[in-house]
């Protein structure tokens, strides 16, 4: 019954900040329109053969969302905290880790978007085929997300509170999301190398790993960022 | 009336109160906001928080609600420490300074999610109750962000009661409503007295205090200064006004 009434409440939450974005376009643009430029810069720089492309496209692809991202990131408790609606979501009885998981969600959504433009621009402008194995892109940039996404949850509502809160988010995430770049990077350059090779679900572990450690640190330590 | 209040620290009907501030103590940005103050509130009693700018009313408002954490003291809920029971929570409503409402949401959008949130079983229906009650019927659907700040602290207050707490905390609910709300609010304010809830409003109007709470709680400098039951108007309070 308790596990029924977390179930819808997290649906109304994620349902609700889905809305708001849709509606209001609050964040969405302004990350669509920096990872395209990422991309395009990015892109049109590296005059490689298509060997050596293939091997460093993956790191740029990571490094563009995770910019790109940030900006979605930053906003996703912004929003909350200038309107006082952060005071009545603490207030409400659910527990804080469903705010957490439905934030991060929300945050995931948006970086799945982010990479529904960016994935296809990358293939467009580097000729390189990111979705030749379409299942093992589909899973790093799945455990990716959920990295990215429950990291950034964190400290985007850690940093909500702060006065001086521009650029604060990127300069903590960045650290920390390193090695999920990293991973993912190295994962995505074993899939493009088209190896079945035994070192790329070591990556694929790993990011597993953060995803879980992530995400349960997260919904256990934000009830002491919403303290006031 | 200062030490009565005190002598809710020990009193063997403390738990029969619906909120206590056991010794609250607020530190921000190493100023004080909060001294040791001991306050509780009685079932069904009407509590008004009056005092000049800064005296630390809307700090206390929302320690009472659990919004704010004290750095030392305690709060305790229906005899409970605060915060611990979602049962608890679900009793307890709370319209602060800011409205808490979605902007990019309808007016009923805004109830019901918040309905929902409290577990209220028809929240559609609450909902539309309540802004029918309000005055706000033909903005049903119209965005929050499209509304005036009048409108939004009606909506506000709905938001704070849509789940018919026994605990109503508001801060300055007066504030920008118009001769419409103000007479709405009244109205509110009896419908609690009747229903037996408990409220505990901050207000820098000594009239409305007075016509509507049944004791009027002056602090100054973070301190209560003085605790009077309506029946006569405290000299600091008309001060302060």
């Amino acid at each position: 019954m308790r596990a029924r009434e977390s179930v819808r409440s997290l649906w109304w939450l994620i349902q609700k900040d889905l809305t708001r974005e849709l509606r209001a376009q609050n964040a969405w643009p302004g990350m669509l329109l920096l990872g395209l430029v990422l991309v395009f810069l990015l892109a049109t720089q590296i005059n490689l053969p298509l060997e050596q492309k293939t091997r460093t496209v993956g790191g740029l692809l990571w490094l563009s969302i995770f910019f790109a991202g940030t900006l979605a990131l930053e906003r996703s408790f912004a929003n909350e905290r200038d309107t006082g609606c952060w005071q009545a979501l603490n207030l409400y009885p659910v527990d804080s880790s469903l705010l957490f998981l439905a934030k991060m969600v929300v945050n995931i959504v948006s970086l799945a978007v982010l990479e529904i433009v960016l994935i296809p621009a990358f293939i467009v402008l580097t000729d390189v085929p990111l979705l030749a194995r379409p299942g093992p892109m589909l899973l790093i940039a799945a455990l990716g997300n959920i990295c990215f996404a429950s990291i950034g949850t964190l400290l985007s509502a850690l940093t909500a509170g702060l006065r001086f809160r521009g650029g604060m988010l990127a300069l903590l995430l960045l650290p920390l999301v390193t090695p999920v770049v990293l991973a993912a990077a190295e994962a995505t350059r074993i899939v493009l190398a088209g190896e079945v090779d035994p070192e790329l679900w070591q990556w694929v572990r790993l990011l597993a790993v953060f995803a879980v450690v992530f995400t349960i640190a997260g919904a256990l330590l934000f009830e002491f960022v919403m303290e006031e | 009336m200062v030490d009565v209040a005190c002598d809710h620290r020990t009193s063997k009907f403390a738990s029969a109160s619906v909120v206590d501030a056991i010794g609250i103590t607020v530190v921000r940005n190493r100023v004080p906001v909060l001294r040791e103050v001991v306050l509780s509130v009685r079932p069904g009693e009407t509590v008004a928080l009056m005092g000049p700018n800064g005296a630390g009313k809307s700090t206390l408002l929302r320690c009472l609600a659990g919004a704010a954490r004290p750095d030392r003291g305690t709060i305790r809920w229906f005899g409970n420490a605060a915060g611990r029971s979602m049962a608890d929570r679900r009793r307890i409503g709370l319209a602060g300074h800011e409205s808490g409402l979605y902007f990019e949401l309808t007016a009923l959008e805004n109830l019901i999610f918040a309905a929902r949130m409290y577990g209220v079983v028809r929240p559609d229906n609450r909902a539309k109750e309540l802004l029918a009650a309000a005055g706000l019927e033909p903005l049903t659907n119209r965005l929050v962000g499209q509304l005036s700040q009048g409108l939004r602290q009606r909506l506000a207050i709905a938001r704070a009661v849509v789940h018919e707490p026994q605990l109503i905390l508001l801060d300055e609910p007066f504030a920008s409503l118009d001769a419409q709300g103000r007479d709405w609010l009244e109205q509110l304010f009896r419908q609690w007295r009747r229903a037996g809830r408990t409220v505990c409003f901050v207000s820098h109007d000594v009239r409305d205090s007075r016509g509507l709470a049944d004791r009027l709680v002056s602090l100054d400098a973070g301190r209560i200064v003085e605790v009077e039951p309506t029946g006569c108007l405290p000299a600091f309070s008309l001060q302060s006004a």
